[in-house]
């Protein structure tokens, strides 16, 4: 009977949690069918939004294309408006000084000169104005033509001799023989010969002012060189800084005297930089200043360019770079393509293996310690995934940016339990032309280096066995193997400090390093690799020199080892 | 000692040059639009017209792509007269087959020895 | 507390004990719900309390033995029955890491008002783990079950120092848990 009764009140309890769970799937399914209609609203909200958004992102492009255009207009319209009346004041003053000396009297001709004197100022500091308007508005632009060097320089020569007589100065010319043509924006080269020798002909009396023109280099990445010196009142220290800046005369003492906006120099040094070069000066107070102005002879296309490739026969490999901070990625990139290499750059991860798989890149460059890019996730992934695993991949990280010093990861990388087959073809690529190559197999588990050991030996491979970090360089001084099977996660000394030791060492930094992990790492290793990897890798700091050899080293072993055999 | 067709529209600008061109002995006609700049050559057949770039009316290209393309005035020299001194504006006058250009301001003597290297080449 | 966590319990000792003993034990326990429990509801966890005591008294075990077996019975239930929780996890240590930053994220997702115990880990030593277990209940026992279920689970070897903190509250216990294996 009280079987019975249990199995009632048995039926009685599920009867009533079954109805309490079905009060509950439907309260739930009425919460989701409630929610829905909101996110359907919330959707529709959205979408009036971005249409709203678009409309108005369209309108203000618009207003800012409109806007940019009216600068143009108003730079352009101004320039003619302040010009022109400027134009009728000089001319005027010339014509009337002109009828001065037919109507022999010469006493009108002191004020005239002044009026035209003050017009001319006037004029050239609207054009240093008006210029300087031009550059910050971004409207100054370049045009390129093919001119005669020395064409040029008489020309400019002829303009300024009145203004360097003036104070009573003498003016030499040096130029070489064969200045030949330039290909660079003559208005602007002009401008700039103009602006540093009437500056030196307002600041030296009775001095002597000298213009030199050389060609040291031609042809491609060849240029041109001005000098432009005089024996005027020089600068000081103090002067010398902040020349070129807009707005500041050397200071206001000179402004009194001398006159000038203090916007020439800057104007000048804004044009040689637009055309690719630079302007120097060298000054002594009292004794003079010597300007000196580099300017490309063919206006050089190449440097807008990132990272021009080498000529395709010259590729020595291609590279693919993953780093997202730029100057890193610049200096590396530099560095590599100056050995020959073809850089792949990458930022993200998703890029990364994207890029691996399509360009199969012959090395690829892992940032390890940015935590932006998970290098080590990355390295899991490239290292999993069938096209691209063999690749082999540098760990680096940049320590600093002054140095650019570089930390050396392994190369290799295997993921236990270990496929035979993986380390044999891994390690085919590394064997030399020995016999019976040597490895080291590192790891503090006997059965690891038992499994290990068995395998390579039927390969015809020399084993060594190290237990241990220590007893791994004790090995590593007796004799230096062919390549090295490291285990990370060792008591005592780990993987990463025989890593370093390694690296330090000239005679080991180019053994291959074979390093061999747990099956994923995203177990505690990654997490404990991640907070500690930082601290290894960054005990050694290479320079960037040492990384490119080391790239060269392990594309080359990759190269030179892809076309043997596999050993099955 | 020569005829001079000045095409400027700018009223001072006219005066200035014409005065200072007539006190150097020349014979200075002008003209205040580039039609009537085309005219008065054709008419006028001076020995040199100094033409103003930008004109009301037909622009200073125009005007001179015309007169080069007349046999009746092809000869006569062309001085352009440009306002900047960019170089776009020294290959556009060059191209529409002015003789020389000249930038503004004027600095007569400068102008005067382009003028005299023209006129004496016919 | 989760429905889930009686209808476990209650079907442990169906299994492990008898039908007649659950019977007795709900009928002594005299419980507001009476019992009546489903898996996706929510009860007090005082009722849970009164039914293990129940179960003390009639099998003469220890409440916190009974609690402790229920934990590892637990832990071997959750796996059958939320096995994306273990996907890709394979050490004690990750999945107990996981419980605080995952799986009780995805459980208030579901359930916000859920009211989750906290278990901080602390893996800065490489083969040890210091789990610290804080709760409003007095579960410290079942926390320490589904702990040495969660070892068991993943064939591991492991030592566990259990350190009070609550002052026998049993709300509040920080676990040492050391692998005497190697760690892979």
């Amino acid at each position: 009977m009280s079987q019975i009764e249990q199995l009632e009140r048995r039926l009685e309890r599920e009867r009533r949690a079954r109805k309490a769970a079905e009060a509950i799937a439907e309260e739930k399914t009425r919460e989701i069918y409630e929610t829905n209609v909101r996110l359907q609203q919330l959707n529709n909200q959205l979408e009036e939004l971005v249409r709203q958004r678009t409309t108005e992102l369209a309108a203000a492009r618009d207003e800012a294309i409109r806007a940019s255009q009216a600068k143009s207009d108003f730079l352009a319209s101004m320039s003619h408006e302040l010009r022109t009346p400027l134009n009728a004041i000089i001319g005027y003053s010339e014509i009337l000084l002109e009828e001065a000396e037919d109507l022999v009297r010469p006493e009108l001709r002191p004020d005239l000169e002044k009026i035209r004197g003050a017009g001319k100022h006037l004029l050239g500091l609207i054009n240093d104005i008006l210029d300087v308007s031009k550059i910050e508005a971004g409207k100054m632009d370049l045009f390129l033509e093919n001119f005669d060097v020395a064409a040029l320089l008489s020309d400019v020569s002829a303009t300024v001799q009145p203004l360097i007589a003036k104070n009573s100065n003498v003016f030499e010319v040096h130029c070489d023989p064969d200045l030949g043509t330039a290909h660079s924006d003559q208005t602007k080269v002009r401008q700039i010969l103009l602006n540093l020798l009437s500056n030196a002909a307002k600041f030296t009396k009775q001095g002597r002012i000298k213009l030199t023109a050389r060609r040291p280099v031609r042809g491609d990445g060849g240029y041109l060189e001005f000098t432009v010196s005089d024996t005027g009142i020089g600068m000081t220290p103090t002067q010398v800084t902040g020349l070129f800046e807009a707005f500041s005369q050397a200071d206001a003492t000179i402004t009194r005297n001398y006159g000038g906006t203090g916007l020439g120099l800057a104007i000048t040094r804004h044009f040689c930089r637009m055309l690719g070069g630079d302007v120097t000066v060298t000054s002594e107070y009292g004794k003079g200043s010597t300007f000196t102005i580099t300017i490309p002879g063919a206006f050089p296309k190449a440097a807008m360019e990132p990272h021009p490739s080498p000529p395709e026969e010259c590729i020595a490999g291609t590279v693919l770079l993953l780093e997202d901070e730029y100057a890193t990625r610049n200096a590396l990139g530099q560095a590599l393509t100056q050995e020959g290499y073809r850089i792949v750059a990458a930022t993200s991860a998703d890029d990364s293996l994207r890029l691996a798989r399509e360009e199969k890149p012959d090395a690829i460059i892992l940032d390890v310690i940015n935590p932006e890019l998970d290098g080590w996730t990355i390295l899991r992934l490239l290292k999993t995934d069938l096209d691209v695993w063999d690749i082999p991949v540098i760990l680096i990280t940049a320590l600093g940016d002054r140095d650019m010093g570089f930390a050396l990861g392994a190369a290799e990388h295997l993921t236990k339990p270990i496929n035979p087959k993986e380390l044999l073809r891994l390690l085919a690529r590394v064997k030399s032309a020995e016999a019976a190559p040597d490895v080291l197999i590192v790891d503090d588990d006997q059965a690891t280096r038992d499994v290990l050991r068995r395998t390579l030996v039927k390969e015809n491979w020399t084993v060594r066995e190290a237990a241990s970090g220590t007893e791994a360089l004790q090995q590593l001084a007796r004799a230096t193997p062919a390549v090295m099977l490291l285990d990370l996660m060792m008591p005592g000394m780990d993987g990463f400090e025989v890593l370093r030791a390694v690296r330090q060492d000239a005679t080991w930094r180019d053994i291959p390093v074979v390093i061999v992990t747990s099956k994923d790492l995203t177990t505690d290793e990654l997490e404990w690799l991640r907070g500690h990897a930082m601290d290894v890798l960054q005990k050694g700091a290479y320079r960037r020199t040492e990384l490119v050899a080391a790239v060269r080293a392990m594309v080359e072993a990759a190269r030179s080892t892809s076309s043997r055999p596999v050993p099955t | 000692m020569a005829k001079i067709l000045l095409v400027e529209d700018n009223e001072l600008n006219r005066d200035m040059l014409s005065r200072r061109l007539t006190r150097q002995g020349h014979e200075v006609l002008v003209a205040h639009d580039g039609a009537h700049g085309v005219e008065m050559t054709a008419s006028e057949r001076p020995d040199l017209v100094l033409m103003d770039m930008s004109l009301p009316v037909l622009d200073g290209w125009e005007a001179t792509r015309r007169l080069k393309a007349a046999p009746a005035t092809r000869a006569i020299p062309i001085i352009a007269l440009t306002a900047h001194a960019m170089a776009a504006d020294r290959e556009k006058a060059l191209a529409a087959g002015c003789d020389d250009y000249d930038t503004k301001p004027i600095e007569l003597q400068r102008l005067l020895e382009k003028m005299q290297r023209l006129l004496h080449r016919g | 507390m989760k429905g889930i966590v009686f209808t476990e319990f209650l079907e442990m000792v169906e299994n492990k004990f008898s039908p007649e003993l659950t019977d007795t034990i709900i009928e002594n326990a005299k419980l507001p719900s009476g019992g009546a429990y489903t898996a996706v509801g929510t009860y007090d966890h005082h009722e849970l309390i009164k039914l293990v005591s129940c179960l003390s008294q009639e099998t003469g075990i220890s409440a916190a033995e009974l609690t402790r077996s229920f934990g590892v019975y637990m832990f071997e239930r959750f796996y059958v029955l939320f096995p994306k929780y273990f996907e890709g996890i394979n050490s004690s240590f990750r999945f107990l890491e996981l419980i605080h930053d995952y799986i009780h994220v995805e459980v208030r997702k579901l359930y916000p008002e859920a009211e989750l115990p906290s278990f901080e880990c602390d893996t800065s030593q490489p083969g040890r783990l210091r789990l610290t277990y804080r709760s409003t209940r007095p579960f410290a026992p079942l926390a320490e079950g589904l702990i040495r279920g969660c070892i068991t689970h993943y064939k591991e070897a492991a030592d566990i120092e259990i350190e009070d903190l609550s002052n026998g509250a049993g709300t509040a216990a920080r676990f040492l848990i050391t692998r005497r294996d190697r760690v892979p």
